[in-house]
């Protein structure tokens, strides 16, 4: 028999499921792996039978968007580097996967608040959910991004090797920042304005649209190279532009930084589980 | 609480001991805490495989947040709940999860996975949900195309298949109209007369005694009864009783 003995309301758990944390999270990814992965192939099959061009337009949009970046940079304002729209595009390409995943998945959770009040599914399925369809669509965005850098004289090299590395540091990242917001969004719908601005503050200061380099050394570069993000956007262009390995310290530093953050965005996740239901009814 | 023990011998897979789940209100401005509401303060019962089990409570008396409870989608803040291991208790929903711009089809997968079952498991079952629910070509469709008709019927088709081994069901279903509505109450009649372990919550004693051996009744969070239905009905109907005596009293 499985006992919910209730304390300090800390929630014990229902079915026959492991103590442990790390345990847990094991055991629910493998249960509901199969609902994930499902939900997500439906949700991306339904969008690409609503649109008349269905999933063309998963390579098409970024194909229109790099031509709409080199007209505007490379031939109206004639930038003085050769390379400014290739460094841009890397730096905004990467960015976007960031931004629009995050602000994809804030409303998961809320959205679902009449179907937690019917059953208990774990509330990180439906982030994920959000955060595997929008990897999906940059995994096409990825492609055409490639073969843009390869006809612009920017061919596959060695430092190759480090991008998977990379991704996998900023698809950490983008857990670990996506989760918390899910939670947080509809307990505090106001919320949702203090991260959108947050997040158009951090795209201005990641170092997109300049080199964080290339910046006098002080306290703005000091904080600049606090946001992972600006790491990332770096290492990306080591790899790509500069055929280079990325620097080892901010592999360390982001890898640090995005796993400790996902660690802690784990935990919270487990800690509201079955709070949230209660929290969602008055919505 | 009045407890009245029959068929003891018949295995327990659910316990309630003094149950109690509290809800912070919210309201104000700034939608501060500031006052905290015992939805359920004292429940106490046990369900046993192969019953239908009848909850009788009125509207208020915490029937929906006990139904809540047993599905283990809120945690309780006082007493013990325990549940045979790997049995899955969950309301019968109709619809549950379905998301208006999947089709009828992923939509039934994406349902029976939600309860519980695999996908194959689904997939198998997938031309017998089209049948009951005679939606035809239809079920390739999204849902937003459907009509509330069409809609309720794949729901219940969907429910039907995907049944847990604990089900919850919340008043007398009839969904649907006349002639589904006759197929979904034998339907129901059907799950109730099998061995499946069910629990009938309604505000209606005559629903109850219809389909139930058993019966529990709350009232304002309260487990006030638990026992052969005959004798909870006797004690349900003194209490109504009097609550009329009383009305009758203070107003004349």
């Amino acid at each position: 028999m499985l006992t919910q003995e209730s304390t300090t309301g800390s929630p014990a758990e229902h079915f026959s499921r492991p103590q442990n944390p790390f345990a847990l999270w094991i055991h629910d990814f493998r249960r509901y792996r199969e609902i994930i992965f499902f939900r997500t192939y439906a949700s991306l099959k339904a969008e690409t039978e609503k649109a008349y061009l269905g999933y063309v337009w998963w390579f098409l949009e970024p194909v229109v968007n790099t031509i709409l970046f080199y007209t505007i940079f490379a031939i109206f304002l004639k930038h003085q580097s050769p390379n400014y729209v290739v460094f841009l595009v890397i730096g905004f390409v990467f960015w976007e996967w960031f931004q629009s995943t995050v602000s994809f998945s804030m409303p998961s959770i809320g959205s679902k608040a009449n179907l937690l009040q019917l059953i208990y599914l774990p509330k990180f399925i439906f982030p994920m959910c959000s955060i595997l369809s929008n990897a999906w669509k940059f995994v096409c965005v990825l492609a055409v991004l490639l073969v843009y850098l390869w006809i612009s004289g920017f061919p596959p090299s060695v430092a190759y090797l480090a991008l998977p590395l990379v991704l996998a540091i900023q698809l950490a990242l983008i857990i670990a920042v996506s989760f918390p917001t899910a939670i947080i969004f509809p307990i505090f719908p106001d919320s949702q304005i203090f991260i959108q601005t947050l997040l158009r503050g951090l795209m201005l200061v990641s170092g997109i649209f300049f080199e964080g380099s290339k910046l006098a050394p002080g306290p703005a570069k000091t904080w600049f190279y606090v946001n992972p993000i600006a790491h990332l956007i770096d290492m990306y262009r080591s790899i790509l532009i500069d055929h280079e390995f990325p620097a080892l310290w901010s592999l360390a530093y982001t890898a640090t930084f995005s796993l400790i953050f996902l660690v802690f965005s784990f935990w919270l996740m487990r800690k509201v589980d079955r709070i949230m239901p209660k929290l969602l009814t008055r919505e | 609480m009045s407890v009245i023990e029959i068929e003891p011998d018949l295995k327990t897979c659910l316990t309630l001991k003094n149950v109690g789940v509290r809800y912070g209100l919210q309201h104000g401005q700034f939608r501060k805490k500031t006052k905290e509401f015992w939805a359920l303060k004292d429940i106490s019962f046990d369900l046993r495989h192969g019953e239908t089990l009848g909850i009788l409570g009125s509207n208020g008396a915490g029937k929906s947040t006990l139904l809540k409870v047993l599905a283990g989608i809120i945690s309780i803040d006082r007493g013990s709940f325990s549940v045979e291991d790997n049995m899955h208790v969950q309301l019968l929903t109709l619809g549950l999860g379905f998301e208006a711009p999947l089709s009828g089809r992923l939509n039934a997968v994406l349902s029976g996975m939600l309860l519980g079952k695999s996908r194959q498991y689904m997939e198998a079952r997938i031309d017998k949900i089209i049948e009951f629910s005679e939606l035809g070509d239809f079920i390739d469709q999204p849902i937003y195309t459907y009509s509330s008709g069409m809609m309720t019927r794949l729901g219940f088709a969907v429910a039907l298949e995907a049944q847990c081994d604990i089900l919850l069901i919340d008043e007398a279903l009839s969904v649907g109209d006349g002639h589904f509505q006759e197929k979904s109450a034998g339907a129901i009649r059907q799950l109730m007369d099998s061995q499946k372990t069910l629990v009938l919550v309604s505000h209606n004693i005559i629903e109850i005694r219809k389909f139930c051996k058993r019966a529990v009744w709350i009232d304002q969070g309260v487990t006030r009864a638990m026992g052969p239905v005959d004798e909870v009905h006797e004690l349900y109907e003194k209490h109504v009783q009097d609550k009329i005596n009383h009305l009758v009293r203070t107003t004349s």
